[in-house]
């Protein structure tokens, strides 16, 4: 659309200059109003925000296309909730006589005044709304809710994304997590929770599990399912943006979550190469490296040198130190491999899941050949948590084939094939049997 | 050239957008009117005020008023005067609003010049 509107002003007649919407602005905002409300109007109102909040954005829907986008877009629609909630809290202060509400209604009058009246070029509004979306994302993360809620809390008053988009996103029912969203807000408004960062006793408790959210929240939109690529996409950078919104604002430093952020970046700058124009996988072997995002590979290891003040060695220093070495490979060949495996050797110290054992396994494998390789996965062949794991035997499948197994390799692929439901990587599993097939066409009948 | 009023109609109140649909729509419906603008088409667009509407007429010698009404989707929400040629470039243009992809109607008149 963009380009249309361009080419339209230059070959203008009569020149009109109209502010455009910055992508995602309605979203971001939304979660940012959501937050700062949230903090004059209690969490006990949030349904109340969100009503303020969307009546402010639809409220935009009904005028713009009338008068023209305003130029400061943010600043409108934050005047626009805000004497909203302005209006809701005089209404209850005066017919309730509730002393709290008339005190945030003053600290909000002078905190919020004289911004964002919509007529003062660039959104300058933006820094209070930072800490309250922080303090949002620690009562989103709150220990009363089940990890998997604590992510669609979070996306949903955090990010702005609504239940459908969400739902969507984990593919659920849009009825199962809108019950989920509204079951986990009563939660928190009987539990008490408070608008506020946690105390710093239990804030590096409460951040670890704020930061494992965002890592799990990045995984979700990592993962190669097929359809909806936009909104899975839009999943990883939302969580780089929240764990960069924790990592400016925290009020203590946090190595671990630079050292996220980094790892989140690294990966994040694979994704116009992990997939091709039919959407099919591209391997890491196999990536075109010119597509890998540069700046937020320079940006990841600005984070991963900020990570490494302190003591503290964790999975994600590890995790994004592997992923530095693969980013800064000019290619696969020439890939760091033994700095690989010794940042998986320290991994295993400190986290001995049998998924880290896999990828350990390829690394010893990439450092020392094949057979190393094999070796470590054939201890792993027994792991209980691995008989159904789809990369487990895909994995077996590629050793083989580069040891020249192919037999073993076909059956390893076909077994991969059966375990796994995503479609990209079944087509990705499929176009490697049909290749070993073509080979070696007496396997065919086996 | 002559005039042409668009009377805009909303569709169905719709709650159920999320704030990246909101934006969409928005986008589409600048994207119609900036066109418009700028090919000097667009001669004024107003928004009107959602619930005010009365009718006034007379009944038995005395003007009575009615109203409000109640029913937002059937209310005019605003209005687009347009430039064009004919008629048939008129509905051309109207076809474009976003309005009609959100289940909205748009009344089309030619003001009598």
């Amino acid at each position: 659309m963009k380009d249309r509107d361009d080419s339209l002003a230059s070959s203008g007649k009569k020149e009109v200059i109209v502010p455009q919407l910055v992508d995602h602005l309605f979203r971001h905002k939304a979660g940012q109003m959501i937050s700062s409300l949230t903090r004059y109007l209690g969490m006990e109102n949030l349904e109340l925000v969100e009503d303020i909040v969307q009546e402010a954005l639809l409220k935009a829907l009904q005028h713009w296309p009338y008068h023209g986008i305003p130029d400061n877009p943010g600043g409108w629609l934050w005047h626009t909730a805000k004497n909203r909630a302005l209006d809701t809290l005089r209404r209850e202060a005066r017919f309730q006589k509730r002393l709290q509400g008339e005190i945030r209604l003053i600290e909000m009058e002078q905190v919020h005044s004289g911004q964002g009246r919509g007529t003062t070029g660039p959104d300058k509004d933006a820094h209070p709304f930072e800490d309250d979306q922080l303090s949002m994302m620690f009562i989103g993360c709150h220990p009363s809710l089940s990890r998997e809620v604590q992510i669609a809390l979070v996306l949903n008053t955090v990010s702005g994304f609504s239940a459908a988009e969400i739902a969507r996103a984990f593919l659920v029912s849009e009825a199962t997590l809108a019950q989920r969203l509204v079951r986990a807000k009563a939660r928190l408004r009987t539990t008490n929770a408070r608008f506020e960062l946690p105390e710093t006793g239990s804030l590096t408790e409460r951040l670890d599990a704020v930061l494992d959210v965002l890592y799990l929240l990045f995984n979700e939109g990592y993962q190669a399912h097929t359809g909806e690529r936009l909104l899975r996409e839009e999943l990883c950078l939302e969580a780089i943006h929240l764990c960069r919104l924790l990592v400016n604002h925290l009020p203590e430093k946090s190595p671990r979550a630079h050292a996220l952020l980094a790892l989140l970046l690294f990966q994040a700058s694979r994704l116009k190469a992990r997939t091709d124009a039919n959407g099919n996988l591209v391997i890491l072997a196999e990536q075109d490296r010119s597509l890998w995002d540069r700046d937020m590979i320079r940006d990841g290891l600005l984070h991963l040198g900020l990570s490494a003040d302190g003591n503290t060695l964790t999975e994600f220093h590890m995790q994004a130190a592997v992923a530095a070495k693969h980013a800064v490979s000019e290619s696969f060949e020439r890939t760091d491999w033994a700095g690989i495996l010794s940042d998986y050797e320290s991994l295993l110290e400190i986290a001995t899941s049998p998924i880290v054992k896999l990828n350990h396994a390829v690394a010893l494998a990439m450092a020392h050949g094949s057979q190393a390789g094999l070796e470590a996965l054939m201890r792993l062949k027994d792991d209980a948590s691995l008989k159904k794991y789809h990369l487990l035997f895909a994995t077996f499948g590629e050793m083989y084939e580069r040891s020249g197994k192919i037999q073993e390799a076909i059956e390893s692929y076909r077994e991969a094939l059966v375990l796994t439901e995503n479609e990209a990587e079944q087509r990705f599993l499929q176009k490697k049997l049909q290749k070993l097939l073509i080979l070696h066409p007496s396997d065919r009948t086996s | 050239m002559s005039q042409f009023m668009l009377f805009i109609r909303n569709g169905e109140e719709p709650n159920e957008l999320s704030p990246e649909q909101i934006q969409q729509a928005i986008q589409r419906f600048s994207a119609w009117a900036r066109k418009l603008r700028e090919q000097g088409k667009l001669v004024a667009a107003e928004k009107l005020k959602d619930d005010e509407g009365l009718l006034l007429r007379t009944r038995n010698g005395q003007i009575v008023v009615d109203g409000p009404f109640a029913e937002t989707k059937e209310t005019i929400g605003g209005y687009f005067i347009v430039e064009a040629g004919n008629l048939d470039e008129a509905v051309a243009l109207t076809k474009e609003c976003p309005a009609l992809s959100n289940g909205g109607i748009v009344e089309l008149r030619e003001i009598e010049g």
